[in-house]
This record gives structure tokens, sequence and C-alpha cells, in this order.
């Protein structure tokens, strides 16, 4: 579910339940003031009548035998007008408002619980002499609510009571009051709430459309504009999503240049092919046909060489770390490498050796060059560095390994390189120049490559001042 | 033609020599700028073959190098290098066409042809002396309109005694354009024995040979409307 439509709903389902919270509330208060209200005007009915009675002259009080039948308007007779407010009930308003007389009814007994004063549109009250205060009754299966009011004397009991239904018809016109211009503004909130939502979340909606309007090559980072930064929730994704675009830039990158240099030494390569297949095309005579066939097929294996370690470059510099690291055992990983560089060896006249670390005075040796790692790519690193070493040693002389806890050395007799070539050794395709062995420019490349996934370092160095090349290969 | 090629790499480098060779070029091979240097002082090229990526001084420095010593020889860059950068800086620095690799060796030889004929002021394809009809890139020659069956060798003396037709060329120059430093050194009569098949398979009025110097190319003796030398 998107963002914007779940906020939209989280607002539009909470909004209500806060406002029928809120309306529950205000129908409590509403009813206990209309309770008060309506209290208060049936204990003033109540009085009133007991002060008028009381306050007529004995002779016009009422009396079993001559009952009062009060007619609308109550205490219509009273010559003066009330100065003070008055009920519905006794407004003396001809009209009678919106009273509804039938709900309302009075009554007053004597002592002897005979009909003084009845309500004659009002329902009959029932008479019941030890009440006093308030008492909520059934009449005709509709609820009362009925004060009685005993006079002081003990002469009367009045009584005033009012149907209950009036009240709650009061509550339910308020909250209705309250609830239809809540009702009416709902779709106003809804629409305004959208609009906020839509509005607030605008800075993600401009950086999805930036990011999905951008081409493939456009690695640039993601800026703000400076009139409109992103919000503070975004910029950590910002933040996360320019790194990785500076990540996969020098990715790209890198890669970009391994295969332009790949594709530019590739070319020397296959014109060697074509050339030597034009030879070979127009030779003439058998001998220069053999001769070339003979070059033809040292290209071949030249070329083939330097797609090997090409891919073989180009996989190990995709990963960064190795794949499952294992206790390594030099032992074989040496006979293996030397295995492999043994013909080129045998047809140079050159020896192989290799120095394990000597025993102590208890008689242990030490473990030569402990490590964790990858003993495929180890025997690549080994047999590179010994062709390397058996392919520029002078012809007759002996290339030697050595082994020690700490490091893993390679010495031959050839030309020390200069610094500057030293320098540029592990430079991609460099070779360093008079060379009569036709290498690829890789190895060393590879050699570094795979050293540095294993955490180790190589070195290229004389083997003493001025004399020999020295490999080292130590921990970082 | 005799073609100086610098390449670095052994195979490719062998590869030219042996190539151009073949198509009727003396052509010599080296690895590195200062040898070609050298070897440019020592002996009449008439093209040079260079590539970029040289040990040392590159190719582009030699160039300069040559240019700015006054050194007008065709150059043709034979390179891995192929951008157009590259292609610009190359031809502004002097070169007179620009290969990239890898490249046919029979298209490299027709390049160099093309470079030979605006080397020596010639724009037609086909070099005519007379009733004499020489197609460098075909490698045939035509004598009063009819084909004759030349060697390699044969072939090249003509081509060097067409490209100057009014000179005589000493026995040591002739040489010199004929045979590069690769194989053993010519007998001293091969030159005769070649201007002697020459003679016998076109006209023996074809080379003249000017005693105690050397030879030329025979007396243009077809009509002046015919000739169409450039």
């Amino acid at each position: 579910m998107s963002l914007q439509r779940r906020l939209l709903l989280y607002l539009l389902v909470c909004a209500p339940l806060v406002w029928a919270v809120a309306a529950g509330v205000s129908v409590n208060r509403a009813r206990h003031q209309v309770n008060e209200l309506f209290d208060t005007e049936l204990i003033r009915l109540a009085r009133q009548t007991q002060v008028t009675l009381w306050a007529s002259p004995p002779d016009l009080r009422p009396t079993p035998d001559a009952l009062v039948q009060l007619q609308p308007p109550l205490l219509q007779p009273q010559p003066q007008p009330q100065p003070q407010p008055k009920s519905a009930v006794g407004t003396g308003n001809p009209a009678w408002g919106e009273a509804d007389v039938s709900d309302l009814a009075i009554a007053v007994w004597d002592a002897r619980g005979r009909v003084l004063v009845a309500d004659r549109e009002g329902a009959a009250l029932p008479y019941l002499p030890q009440a006093a205060g308030f008492v909520d009754q059934r009449l005709d299966t509709k609820p009362w609510r009925i004060y009685y009011l005993q006079s002081s004397h003990g002469g009367w009991l009045v009584a005033a009571g009012q149907m209950a239904d009036e009240r709650e018809e009061l509550v339910r016109e308020i909250i209705a009051s309250q609830a239809l211009p809540w009702l009416l503004v709902l779709p106003m909130l809804g629409v305004a709430m959208t609009w906020a939502v839509r509005q607030a979340l605008s800075p993600l909606h401009q950086l999805s459309a930036e990011i999905g309007a951008r081409r493939a090559e456009d690695l640039r980072p993601i800026k703000a504009r400076p009139d409109a930064p992103a919000p503070a929730e975004l910029q950590p994704l910002l933040a996360a999503m320019n790194g990785l675009f500076a990540r996969i830039d020098d990715m790209v990158a890198r890669e970009r240049r391994f295969t332009a240099d790949a594709a530019h030494e590739l070319r020397t390569p296959l014109a060697v092919l074509r050339a030597q297949f034009d030879v070979l095309s127009a030779a003439s005579s058998a001998d220069e046909r053999q001769r070339a066939e003979q070059r033809l097929g040292a290209g071949m294996a030249r070329l083939e060489r330097l797609v090997t370690q090409l891919l073989m470059l180009s996989r190990l510099e995709a990963g960064d770390s190795l794949p499952h690291p294992q206790a390594v055992d030099w032992t074989h990983i040496v006979e293996q490498a030397m295995s492999e560089v043994l013909p080129l060896a045998a047809r140079r006249h050159i020896e192989l050796a290799c120095d394990w670390p000597e025993a102590d005075r208890s008689g242990v040796a030490a473990a030569p060059l402990p490590l964790q790692g990858d003993a495929h790519l180890l025997g690549v690193l080994l047999r590179n560095l010994l062709d390397n070493a058996v392919r520029y040693a002078p012809e007759g002389s002996t290339v030697t390994l050595g082994f020690s806890a700490e490091r893993m050395t390679l010495d031959n007799d050839g030309e020390p390189l200069s610094a500057a070539e030293r320098a540029r050794l592990g430079e991609r395709f460099y070779r360093a120049p008079g060379q009569a062995e036709v290498g690829s420019g890789l190895g060393i490349s590879i050699v570094r490559r795979i050293a540095q996934l294993h955490g180790l370092r190589v070195e290229f160095g004389d083997r003493s001042a001025g004399h020999g090349m020295r490999v080292v290969l130590t921990r970082i | 033609m005799r073609v100086l090629i610098v390449e670095d790499d052994p195979l490719l480098g062998e590869a030219l020599a042996t190539g151009l060779r073949q198509r009727g070029h003396a052509a010599d091979w080296f690895t590195d700028g200062t040898q070609a240097d050298g070897a440019l002082a020592g002996a009449p090229f008439d093209a040079v073959v260079l590539d970029l990526g040289l040990p040392g001084d590159d190719g582009m420095h030699w160039l300069a190098r040559w240019r700015a010593r006054g050194l007008t020889l065709p150059v043709l860059i034979l390179t891995a290098r192929d951008g157009v950068e590259q292609r610009i800086a190359g031809l502004d620095a002097g070169a007179d066409d620009y290969l990239v690799k890898p490249v046919a060796l029979d298209e490299l030889a027709a390049r160099l042809r093309a470079m030979g004929r605006r080397a020596t002021g010639r724009a037609q394809p086909v070099w005519r002396h007379g009733a004499l009809e020489l197609d460098p890139a075909a490698r045939s020659v035509r004598w009063r309109g009819k084909p004759v069956v030349l060697t390699a060798r044969e072939l090249a003396l003509l081509e060097v005694l067409m490209q100057q037709p009014q000179r005589v060329l000493s026995k040591a120059a002739l040489q010199e354009k004929l045979y590069d430093w690769s194989g053993s050194e010519p007998e001293s009569n091969a030159l005769e024995v070649h201007v002697y098949h020459l003679r016998r398979k076109i006209d023996p009025a074809v080379v003249r040979t000017v005693r105690g110097v050397g030879y030329a190319l025979g007396v243009d003796d077809s009509p002046p409307a015919a000739e169409a030398r450039g």
C-alpha cells in the first residue's frame, strides 16, 4: 500500500473515531444539562403551584368538592404578569410556542389523598403520599419523571411530572444539530486531508520522478534544489542512494576502463594473427609456409593466454572478498604451480627449487605463511609469479621459492628493474621494455589482485644490491 | 619500394616484414625508435610503418622529431590506439596515413603504394613510360599492350627505375632500394642478372647501361601523343 494511501486511511479512520468520542462526551454533557434544566423547571412548577395555592384566600382554595380543572394556559387567570422568566408552560404566549402540554402534568392532593387540582390534559399522576423529590415512573407505558413536593404543614401534596422522552428528544436534537454540519463537512475534510497528504509527500514524488527520469549512465549524486531542500526524513535515504551511486559509478568506470584496455590490448595479438595469416596465404615455398604456420600458432597461443588472463582478472575484479576461505596448504599449491611451469623451465634450462621453514632446536618447523584463503587463486598467483621469474631469468640459472612463517620470497637472477619500471609493474598490460618473451602484461595485475583479496602485499625488489630480482609476499 | 617498419611486438613485426617482402617490397624491421632513427640515416627508405606504443620514446615522439628535422618521407602509423583524438593527433603530427590494428597486409601494401604515388607526384595508379605499363597494385607489366611475366625482384627493379625515369641510378642506389638488411647480402652480379632478364623479357632497350655510373630507363621511343606519364 502506498504511503499516501496509508496516511489517508489512518486519517480518515481516526478523524471520525475522535469525533465519536467527542460526541459521546458532549451527549453526556447535554443530557446532564437538559436534566438539570428540566428538573429545575419541575421543581419550580411544583413550588409555584404550592405557593399559589397557599397564597390564595382560603375560600378560593380548591377542595375535593370543587376540583380545579386546569386549563391552558396554566394559571392564566392571574391578574399580574409574572416578572421573572417563566417556564415554557407558563409563558403567556397564546400560541403555546412549541411546547407539548400533554407531556407535562401537575396534580395536587390533600392530606387524605383527595385530588384537589388535576391537569386536565396531562396524564393522571399517581398519588404517592410518602414520596418527596423525584420519582421515575411509567405512566401509560411511557417513562415519566415526577417531582413530589409535600407542603410544610402536611396539607397538600403537589406533584409535577414530565415525560422523560421530552428530554431525550432535546438531547437528540442537540446532537443532531452538531452532527449534521460535521457530516456535511466530512467530504471537505477528506478532500483537504488528501490535498495535505499529497502536498506533504510531494518531495517523495519529486524524488521518484527525478530518479525515474534518469538515464542509466547518469550516476551523478541527487542534489536537492536550493529552493526546495529535501525534508529531514529523506536526507538519510538520499545520502545512502548517493553513496550507492558513487560506488556504482566507480565500478562502472573500472569496468569501462578494463574493457577499453582489454579491447586495446586485443588489437595487437589480433593484428599478429591477421598478418601471419596473410603471410601464410601468400607463402610460396613449403619452408616459408611452415615458418608462417609456426608463427600463427604462437600468435594464437598468445591470444588464448591473454583472453584467459583477461577473464581471470575480470572475475577477480568483480568480487570484494573471497567466497570460501580455508586454511591454505602451501606444499600442495607449490607442487601444482611448479609442475605447470616445469616445461618452460626445462626449455630455458632453469632449475626450480623451494626452501621451507627450517626446524628450530626443538625440531619443530614453523608453518609456512599460514593463511586462510582460496587454494585455486593462490595457485594462480604462484604460477604467474613463477612463470614470470622463469621467463625473465637468464638461461641456465636457478629460480628459488622461499617460505617462512611471515612471508614468501621468489628469487631469480634476472636483470633488476629500475625504480620507474618497478612502479609501473602492476599496471595492466604494462610490459617492461626490451623483452624478447611474449607476455600479456596482465600477470602482475592478477597477482596483485589475488594478494589483495588475501590481505597480502606483493613487493618487487632486487635480490641483492643491483643483482637479481626478488618478489616478496607479506601480510599487510 | 623499401619500407622501414618500427614495431615492438616481435610476432607482429616479423609478420609485417615478411608480408611486405612477399608483396615485392624491401622491408626492414626495428623494435624501437632509436634503431629506426639510425636506419633512416643509413638507407634510402620510401616509407615508414610506425607503431605508437614503443619502448622508450613512443612513436609520436619520433614522428615529431623526424618532421622537425625536415624528413619528408611518407609515414604510416599502425597502432592499437583507435581513438578519434589519437588519429587526429597522429595525422597532425605529420603522419600521411593512420591505420588501426589489426590490418590486412594487402591493405597495408595498398596504402603504402598510395603514399608512394603521392610522394613521387603521381596520381595515376598505372605507371606508363612509352609502350611500357606498370601496375604496382596488380603487380603486372605490359609491353606494347601485351602482359609480361616478371619475378618479384625484376618487378621491383623496374618499379625503382620507373619512379625516376630521367635519372641514372647507381648500382649501389638500386641495391639499397631493392634489398633490405634481412637476407644475405646480394651477390655482386645479382643486379646484372635481373637487368639481363628484364631486357630479355621486355625489350633489349628497356634498360640503358651508363658505363661507370649505373642504369637508367630506356629512351621513351613512343610517339609523344601516347605519352601519359604524369
